[in-house]
């Protein structure tokens, strides 16, 4: 074929059009790979690779004696991931047979859906978990999580707090120390594909998850244990709406028990505050002890003089002040043990108002204690515009000031340990993996708020309140205590003025006044009928201060002033005889001896073990709890129980090696393996506890907070 | 059957083809390595057995003579057109189409028959018909004969696959010598479709239409059906446009610019920019291709296997395929300028055109400059009929440069 002019210029139009075509897609590659290239890796990087969290283990919680009070446990939760139709069918069957469900109704309940992650159950019963493990077709997959455990329920979970279903800290010392306690997660490379829902996990490039750090509390659970019960007594024996109690060491500031108690709060388990560091509330006649404080280091006082507190009555600007009694000449001594008003007041207005709100300063008012839990309040101390002689009279008796429980105790630590501010702390330290303490946080002086003399001085004038003032009735002939009263109404801040009928209860003070260790402050919110501190506050702090004194003398290591030393004060207390060994005839025959009595779980044989140990001081009635050794170390024969308290009734279970769970907490009330019962080792037992004495408001509080605790030895 | 000289067939050429397809063979297995059946596992194995079938159809054309082509074309014809017929109603519904035969595993297109049928008689129409280039008459018979598949296939429906026939003759117009200026004037309708969206640009346009005819002188006929129909378009398509739901409109734009809805149709075409993107120069390799195993790409194996090479081979193996494809359209349309028989030649061109506007979309798709049409890139793309239908065509071509001398 020839080829025409017009032949060639189609063919050289093609030629164009196809070469056209090709420099574009040519640029366009060169484009897209050359130039755009590593936009476009980024891209993929970006869409397609991911990271999965590895959760860390969470540190766990500790008190002063080394006893775990918030630990992991691991537990196992149930997820679908079916591959395919078939394994879809067979896990919604399954789930639906499990769970009771009716038929068909688990997919969509769930969401089940071929190549889809669903949690089905998470942190099922152990039980549950080894059976579906064994049962459970393909499909349907358990993963291993880890859940807070409190062994000790309730008790001292106000500080603690909670960590939620993530274990994320959500009150107390959880939340305040999460950052420390939940450690670094880890994290797993994965890849994610352009369905965006598999996810298939590279072969490696993982950071290891990095533990949380195990802190130490300063708190000493045994004094927390105490200090919650005989508060819920002094609330429901006052039939008060509330308490609140603070108990540290006065000489570093390590707090060793904090509590509130309010038979009305709905969920004890998950408390969101702890209101003795965020509740303020005005302090009453017991800041007339930092009021003292003031007029003793301005050298306003001889101590043989006397003042005049007016029968009563006095007229301070255009306003009156009362005192309870009707007193007349008093001596500065007298004023602070009988908390005369009037008396108080002229010694303040002599100190004038900058002297007294300075000396208040000095002792933490108005400042946040940061002892480590959140929501804390700073109280409210604030200078008024003008100091009137009344504005002064009513500071130096607790009045328009707001502080908090631990602001308070702290206070009264100052005079205990002679004049210094301690930084109230909660942790004692840090603990490593293998248990060692690696960080301890050392006391921490803020300042000097008084001097040596003044808070003796002081000291001495308390430890009259308690001899011969409003506080007789703490006088305890176990522990010498020392403190202040205090009885203050209540603001009714809609009206701007006080309830006549609604009072603040409270007492704080320390002991053993010789060389005082504790110091602490117990409130009660408007008991009824009697509302005088002295009487309703006092008691709760005397009931603590001699149980912890006598059942663990140990806390109190200082040499010289052991407890065998000063026994003559212990008249209805004795030693506790050493039984291990004994028969069980002379056991008996040497405990009567010491006025105690024995609790066995056998008829005869020799005492293999007793609680509480030898050598320490009891009162004089108590039981020991004995136990026998039997033939065959495996069988255990089941004690009664009823009607000792939790401590004894783990001791006695934790020597016998049976496991344990209780409800509520108080006294046994009930035990699910019955006295005289033989029962093998690690068999489980319930036990349902009430709180001790009777009345009529702890049988309804028994029944509402109650949740089951457990505590399983093997964990 | 005649005893071929072997020595004399276009070597080259054929090897080009086999590359290519060879290429497809080892991206279909690269492309569903990471599926999650085995049965997408052994794609390229079923690849490499079309593969082997191709080659035998290939032997056979090559072994025929081109006399017999002429002969049989208009049963061929007929046969494909009933085909198209049958398969509207005995064929196996597939994703909303009744496109294919299903003879047990093997699914049969007809459409992809009735390319080389129409191609055939086409080229048998214009190498034959003695009217005059640019009749009106030639022009209508030839578009009555692409129109009849065109519709049968928009019956089915499969709008990219009816495109390809519109390209086949156009392309058919081409080479048997109707003018470009004429083909311009006959799409002219729809340029004025375009134009017409704002009316400024539509009213220059129109006046450079009436100017182009005025100097180009058509006939007077041709002339006033191309003005009219352009005025029709012109004025209706606003109204119409006005008339459109949000949601069609949305669907017109997006076909034409995909970037626009990049989790919709533009999400194909995002990941496919991304995969060649990410290939950089000499690629990521064999089997390491991100997007490719992670689900990004769709149909990895069909019709965007262009992105599966870009991605792990680079720029180096696209150009590498750029290259191969390229050499065969040279090779073709020298061969389809030196042969003897018009009817020959016409084949030639036709098959050369089916390869380049597919290649052509395909390419352009995969790279982002031309719409989601579903058009396979011929060699390459997994799917037997088409394999077998290219290397029909290359039987062809290379049958015809064998025999450039018969008439």
């Amino acid at each position: 074929m020839k080829r025409t002019r017009q032949e060639r210029i189609r063919l050289g139009l093609f030629f164009v059009l196809v070469c056209c075509f090709f420099a574009v897609a040519v640029a366009r590659l060169v484009h897209l790979q050359v130039f755009l290239s590593s936009r476009y890796s980024e891209i993929v990087n970006k869409q397609s690779s991911g990271t999965v969290p590895i959760p860390a283990l969470r540190g766990i919680i500790y008190d002063r004696n080394g006893k775990i009070v918030a630990n992991n446990v691991t537990k196992y939760s149930l997820y679908a991931y079916p591959r395919d139709a078939a394994e879809l069918s067979h896990v919604a069957t399954y789930v639906e047979r499990l769970f009771d469900h009716p038929r068909g109704s688990a997919r969509q309940k769930y969401g089940l859906a071929i190549k889809r992650f669903r949690w089905v159950k998470r942190l099922l019963d152990d039980d549950l978990a080894r059976q579906i493990a064994a049962e459970a077709p393909p499909g349907l997959l358990l993963r291993k999580e880890t859940q807070r455990e409190y062994p000790y329920g309730t008790i001292g979970k106000q500080i603690i707090g909670f960590a939620d279903i993530d274990n994320c800290g959500k009150a107390g010392v959880e939340m305040y120390f999460d950052s420390v306690l939940s450690g670094r997660e880890g994290y797993a490379d994965i890849r994610r594909d352009g369905l965006r829902n598999t996810y298939r996990v590279e072969e490696q490039a993982l950071v290891k998850p990095e533990p949380g750090r195990s802190l130490v509390l300063t708190v000493d659970w045994n004094l927390q244990e105490i200090v919650e019960e005989e508060l819920r007594r002094g609330v429901e024996e006052h039939h008060a709406k509330s308490g609140m109690a603070v108990f540290l060491d006065c000489r570093n500031g390590e707090v060793l028990a904090m509590a509130h108690y309010d038979p009305t709060e709905r969920n004890p388990h998950l408390p969101v505050k702890l209101r003795a560091v965020s509740d303020q509330f005005e302090p009453g006649s017991i800041l007339k002890a930092f009021t003292a404080v003031g007029v003793i280091e301005e050298n306003l006082i001889d101590y043989d003089d006397s003042i005049f507190c007016e029968e009563g009555k006095w007229k301070v600007g255009r306003r009156i002040l009362h005192d309870d009694k009707e007193h007349g000449w008093l001596n500065f001594r007298g004023v602070v043990e009988l908390s005369s008003n009037i008396g108080i007041a002229k010694y303040a207005i002599m100190l004038g108002g900058e002297g007294l709100f300075d000396v208040l300063r000095r002792f933490g008012l108005g400042e946040k204690t940061c002892v480590g839990l959140p929501g804390e309040t700073s109280g409210r101390l604030v200078p008024p515009s003008r100091w009137s002689d009344y504005n002064i009279a009513a500071l130096a008796m607790g009045h328009s000031v707001a502080v908090n429980s631990l602001q308070m105790a702290n206070g009264f630590a100052v005079i205990a340990n002679g004049g210094i501010l301690y930084q109230p702390s909660l942790i004692l330290g840090q603990v490593d993996q293998d248990g060692k303490l690696f960080s301890r946080w050392r006391p921490q002086a803020i300042r000097r708020t008084v001097s040596q003399t003044c808070a003796d001085t002081l000291a001495s004038i308390l430890r009259g309140v308690v001899e011969r003032g409003t506080a007789d009735v703490v006088n305890s002939p176990v522990v010498s205590i020392a403190g202040k009263t205090g009885t203050a109404q209540i603001p009714d801040v809609a009206n701007r003025r006080y309830f006549w009928n609604k009072f603040m209860a409270s007492f704080a003070g320390f002991y053993p006044c010789e060389d005082p260790v504790v110091a602490g402050i117990v409130v009660i919110e408007e008991p009824q009928p009697i509302h005088y501190g002295g009487l309703t506050a006092g008691p709760v702090f005397k009931r603590v201060a001699e149980r912890y004194s006598i059942l663990h003398p140990d806390v109190f290591t200082s040499p010289h002033r052991t407890l065998s030393e000063t026994s003559t004060r212990f008249e209805n207390t004795s030693e506790i005889p050493d039984l291990v060994g004994r028969g069980l005839a002379q056991a008996r025959a040497l405990a009567a001896e010491h006025d105690l009595s024995i609790l066995c779980d056998a008829e005869e044989g020799t005492v293999a073990w007793q609680f509480p140990p030898a050598n320490r001081l009891t009162f004089r009635g108590d039981k020991i709890l004995v136990s026998v050794t039997t033939e065959s170390a495996d069988d255990v024969t089941m004690m009664d129980l009823r009607g000792l308290s939790i401590r004894e009734a783990s001791a006695f279970l934790e020597r016998a090696g049976i496991n344990f769970m209780f409800r509520g907490n108080g006294q046994v009330v009930r035990q699910s393996i019955k006295p005289g019962e033989t029962v093998s080792r690690g068999t489980q037992c319930r036990l349902d506890c009430r709180p001790g004495t009777g009345g009529k408001y702890k049988a309804q509080r028994a029944d509402k907070t109650d949740k089951t605790v457990k505590v399983d030895r093997q964990s | 059957m005649t005893m071929l000289s072997y020595a004399s067939l276009d070597w080259k050429l054929i090897g080009a083809a086999l590359l290519l397809s060879l290429i497809g063979v080892v991206l279909i297995m690269s492309a569903q390595h990471y599926a999650d059946t085995t049965y997408q596992q052994q794609y390229y194995q079923r690849q490499l057995i079309w593969l082997v079938i191709a080659l035998a159809v290939f032997v056979t054309v090559v072994h025929l003579p081109l006399r017999l082509f002429d002969f049989i074309t208009p049963l061929f014809y007929a046969v494909s057109m009933l085909l198209l017929i049958l398969v509207l109603f005995i064929g196996t519904p597939r994703m909303g189409a009744m496109r294919w035969f299903s003879f047990g595993p093997v699914n049969f297109a007809p459409s992809d028959l009735a390319k080389v049928a129409l191609i055939f008689i086409l080229a048998r129409f214009f190498a034959y018909t003695k009217l005059s280039v640019i009749s009106t008459r030639r022009l209508a018979a030839s578009a009555l004969l692409t129109v009849i598949p065109l519709g049968l296939i928009l019956k089915q429906p499969d709008l990219g696959t009816s495109l390809v026939f519109i390209v086949i003759l156009f392309a058919m117009w081409f080479w048997s010598g109707l003018s470009p200026a004429y083909m311009i004037l006959i799409i002219s309708p729809l340029l004025s479709l375009v134009a017409a969206s704002h009316w400024l640009v539509w009213s220059i346009y129109i006046t450079a239409l009436v100017i182009f005819l005025l100097l180009f002188k058509p006939g007077f006929l041709f002339g006033f059906f191309t003005v009219v129909a352009n005025l029709a378009f012109g004025i209706i398509t606003p109204f119409m446009w006005g008339r459109l739901a949000d949601y069609q409109k949305l669907r017109i734009l997006t076909f034409l610019d995909p970037g626009m809805d990049p989790r919709g149709a533009g999400y194909q075409i995002i990941q496919s920019k991304i995969a060649i993107g990410s290939g950089g120069i000499l690629g990521k390799g064999l089997f390491n291709g991100s997007q490719t195993r992670l689900d990004f790409l769709p149909e990895p194996h069909t019709d965007f296997i262009f992105s599966v090479l870009g991605e792990e081979f680079g720029l180096l193996g696209a150009l590498v395929v750029l290259f191969l494809f390229g050499f065969i359209f040279c090779r073709a349309i020298r061969i389809a300028v030196r042969c003897r028989s018009k009817f020959a030649s016409l084949l030639v061109g036709g098959a050369a055109s089916i390869f380049l506007f597919q290649f052509f979309v395909n390419i352009g798709m995969t790279l982002g400059f031309m719409p989601v049409t579903g058009l396979p890139l011929p060699f390459v793309s997994y799917g037997g009929t088409s394999l077998v239908l290219s290397w029909s065509l290359i039987g062809l071509i290379v049958s015809t440069d064998y025999r450039w001398q018969e008439y």
